[in-house]
């Protein structure tokens, strides 16, 4: 592991607007009496084995993804009759369908599915905004 | 009239939320950030994990600066003011308090007074 030490520099700041030192990472940074090392989050990650935030959320969907490619192969099929209706899908298939997601959601409770995917039949994806998304939990589009 | 919450600054309307595992039953309370600008309500990871919450669905959210992420939806009952909001859907997001969006105020008048700092939240 190649080990690169900046002595005293100005401000820690200053290593960290120069990209180019990560290359020859971890790069070991004394500033007084602390120590800091310097690192891409793919290393970090690497070293403290903790999960990138899509894999955590792929771990999260995970149960949920034969119902949503089950919904994806229905999906055609549902346009034709049944746009803007919503839909809950379980088993790989549609168990409920209703023009109010309240009535879906209340069934999915009532009848203990698990694990089920609901849905509106649309074309597009379903579309939100938040003002703060940099804490919100992401899967790649 | 509630004051605004001065741990933010500047200070926020923050309201008192009960989230309820429609499953369950169980209940967690946090604070609720008052949040016009977002279309969907979200609930602390914490909270998530510590319920035992799954997702139900999921959705494509935009920020301002139009970055778009598929997120995992969470359905929840909500408690606040004496109504009971069932099936309320929420993101998952990296804060301690609640935001309350737009889909849960429109069961509300909002009423913000934000020269005294106060603001009314009722249902009818």
């Amino acid at each position: 592991m190649a080990r690169k030490v900046i002595r005293e520099p100005n401000a820690l700041y200053e290593a960290l607007t120069d990209v180019s030192l990560l290359k020859e990472e971890p790069i070991f940074v004394n500033i007084g009496n602390t120590r800091a090392v310097l690192m891409s989050e793919a290393r970090y990650l690497e070293l403290t084995r903790q999960q990138s935030e899509d894999e955590r959320i792929e771990e999260i969907l995970k149960p949920l993804e034969p119902e949503i490619e089950a919904f994806n192969r229905l999906l055609p099929e549902l346009l034709t009759e049944h746009e803007g209706k919503w839909v809950a899908i379980h088993g790989g298939q549609v168990v409920a369908m209703n023009q109010s997601k309240q009535e879906i959601l209340d069934l999915i409770v009532r009848e203990r599915y698990e694990p089920v995917f609901f849905h509106r039949v649309q074309a597009g994806p379903r579309i939100g905004e938040i003002t703060r998304i940099e804490g919100v939990r992401d899967v790649k589009v | 009239m509630s004051k605004y919450d001065f741990t933010f600054d500047p200070p926020a309307p923050v309201i008192d939320v009960e989230v309820v595992n429609r499953l369950t039953g169980e209940v967690v309370q946090l604070r609720g950030q008052i949040d016009t600008g977002s279309s969907i309500s979200a609930i602390p990871h914490s909270t998530v994990q510590a319920m035992g919450l799954t997702p139900g669905t999921f959705m494509d959210v935009r920020d301002f600066e139009r970055t778009v992420r598929r997120v995992p939806i969470f359905v929840v009952t909500l408690r606040m003011y004496s109504v009971i909001l069932i099936n309320a859907e929420t993101v998952g997001i990296e804060r301690d308090d609640m935001l309350i969006g737009r889909d849960i105020l429109e069961y509300f008048i909002l009423t913000l007074d934000g020269k005294r700092r106060e603001f009314t939240m009722v249902d009818s």
